[in-house]
């Protein structure tokens, strides 16, 4: 299936209602949330297995705790800054330590809700997930990873987090091209070991656009792409990082503790290889605007993202 | 089964607690003996479980929301059979199956992990809802302080039981009306528990913790209304079994050491709580 500038909670609502038929353990949790989600066709076509549970996400998470100890999955939907921080607590003792078997889905998540302001944007999210033992962390970028994501955290008994946003997102490459793996990466371009781009989430495209442009300035550029994670493909990491001159990491998440982080832990240990630059969202960033437009002012657009390299490499 | 043998399983539950705390150091002692004889109720008369198969799909369910009375739960549990008692003997020490709040990787018998206050009612409401749709008859018993009230979430989950009709779902409150600050009243008064919980649409009825005739005359009335969660708001004693210790909240925490006068009065009230009972020690 190729999948062109879809919505990613149609994606997500589709591929959930074909799982959820498949499997009647399958519970489906709004935090009235369903139609910002893409349960709605889930609810219409599945009401047993649907479950609204109003504005409480500390309770939502308690109650999934409670369904999956008596073998359901439930799939709690709700927005990420609220499913992932004010219940942050629920999730790590209930979910994390005990290893209950729920899916959490961030929804709208990173910058999103671009205009609403900080309240409802969560650029911290993968940051708490991803310390929480036992979960797994999963930043699709676009909607085949999304359909993917959702597959295959069914298939992987224990908590998941899926970063669910909300915009419209292209398809990098086609998806015959494409072979997801749970705590795999991929290379989305290869031409040399000169720079690399190690993109995750939402900036997959961006990611790639500035790998193209630096290529045609004449730079050897490899591009990958990391939807988990958490755990990390390390040895992908590796590989590309040994010869690479200088490793550009690239989210729309805060610059601490995010896939950034993560790759900095993982390299940091590592003689070889050259300086490593985690390219987020600056601590202490407060802005609203047109979800393109805040990116570009965050520095995360590719056009952006082409100067703050350059800027590094030709100084 | 009888209430003279229950008190008698109390007992012994009482006598676990108090060893650990002394063999073993600190321990939440008060809040441990306060809710002695209601675990003693439930699970030697009113809870359906089966020692050889701890995670028997249709066993009744018990969550220890105030994670920090684990002591009692681990005595109760022992005392029924799920563990052996030297296991108490590992109580903090290192790599011990009996920490300090309980861990249902760690302990055969322990329903869900617990110990930040506030996490048992959502959780148990998600277990009475599971029963409800895979339509087992199961129940679900879940035990909070009366200082664990302050939490939010308890009432977000006592709006969500009752707005679903969880009527397999058992609250209990071990009212001792002392959290580590003082007591309930001054540090976050709760007021009228009983309405409280009625007016977000639970049945509730208020107990004498320790009367064990009166508890097991409760619990075998669940549910107290069709269609709606039971709510027990059992009035105790904190450090029940311990009257020097009694309504003291210094209690909250004991770390006696083994010779200590606290230790051997601890030991004697036991000893003399046995021999006016006429129970061979």
């Amino acid at each position: 299936m190729t999948v062109k500038q879809r919505n990613p909670r149609d994606v997500f609502g589709e591929v959930l209602l074909e799982l959820g038929r498949e499997n009647e353990s399958i519970v489906a949790v709004s935090c009235d949330s369903g139609a910002g989600s893409g349960m709605d066709p889930f609810k219409q076509a599945l009401p047993h297995q649907y479950l609204e549970v109003g504005i409480n996400e500390q309770n939502a998470i308690g109650v999934c705790a409670g369904l999956a100890e008596g073998g359901s999955i439930p799939i709690v939907s709700a927005i990420a800054p609220f499913i992932s921080m004010r219940a942050f607590e629920q999730v790590r003792n209930d979910l994390g330590y005990t290893n209950m078997n729920v899916k959490v889905i961030g929804s709208s998540s990173g910058l999103s809700h671009s205009a609403l302001g900080s309240t409802h944007q969560a650029i911290e999210d993968l940051s708490l997930m991803r310390v929480i033992p036992n979960m797994v962390v999963l930043n699709p970028g676009d909607c085949y990873e999304v359909e993917m994501s959702l597959r295959e955290a069914i298939k992987h008994k224990g908590p998941v987090y899926i970063r669910m946003p909300r915009h419209p997102m292209a398809e990098p490459l086609e998806v015959s091209q494409r072979n997801f793996k749970l705590g795999k990466g991929e290379v989305l371009m290869n031409t040399g070991d000169e720079i690399v781009i190690a993109v995750s989430g939402t900036l997959t495209v961006d990611g790639l656009m500035t790998g193209k442009i630096l290529d045609e300035m004449g730079y050897g550029v490899k591009v990958l792409n990391f939807t988990t994670v958490k755990p990390l493909d390390t040895e992908l990491l590796y590989e590309a990082y040994k010869n690479a001159k200088y490793l550009f990491t690239l989210e729309e998440h805060s610059q601490i503790g995010g896939f950034g982080s993560a790759v900095l832990e993982v390299l940091g240990p590592v003689k070889q290889g050259g300086p490593i630059h985690s390219v987020g969202i600056a601590d202490g960033s407060f802005n609203t605007g047109p979800y393109r437009e805040l990116l570009g002012a965050y520095g995360l657009s590719w056009e952006k993202v082409v100067e703050r390299i350059l800027n590094v490499i030709q100084k | 089964m009888q209430s003279k043998t229950i008190e008698r399983k109390a007992f012994d539950i009482r006598k676990h607690i108090v060893h650990t705390v002394i063999n073993n150091g600190d321990g939440h002692a008060g809040p441990s003996l306060s809710c002695t004889d209601i675990l003693a109720t439930l699970y030697f008369d009113i809870m359906d479980v089966k020692v050889d198969e701890p995670k028997w799909f249709c066993r009744d369910r018990f969550v220890l929301s105030a994670g920090h009375k684990c002591l009692a739960l681990y005595g109760t549990l022992i005392e029924k059979g799920f563990e052996k008692a030297d296991v108490l003997e590992t109580y903090n020490k290192l790599g011990s199956k009996v920490p300090g709040h309980p861990d249902m990787k760690k302990f055969n018998g322990v329903d869900f992990s617990s110990g930040a206050l506030g996490h048992g009612l959502p959780i148990g409401a998600g277990m009475a809802l599971n029963a409800k749709l895979k339509g087992e008859k199961n129940r679900v018993f879940v035990l909070m302080g009366d200082g664990e009230q302050g939490e939010g979430s308890n009432w977000e989950a006592a709006m969500f039981a009752s707005h679903h009709g969880l009527d397999n779902l058992v609250g209990i409150i071990d009212r001792n009306g002392l959290q580590i600050n003082g007591s309930t009243r001054d540090v976050l008064d709760t007021r009228d528990l009983r309405e409280k919980y009625a007016a977000f649409g639970w049945s509730v009825k208020v107990v004498d913790g320790h009367n064990i005739e009166e508890l097991l005359n409760t619990f075998q009335s669940i549910p107290f209304q069709k269609g709606k969660p039971s709510m027990v708001i059992a009035n105790t004693i904190k450090s029940k079994g311990m009257p020097f210790a009694e309504g003291n909240v210094k209690y909250h925490h004991w770390n006696p050491g083994k010779e200590s006068q606290e230790s051997k009065d601890a030991l004697d009230a036991l000893e003399r709580y046995a021999n006016n009972k006429g129970w061979i020690k």
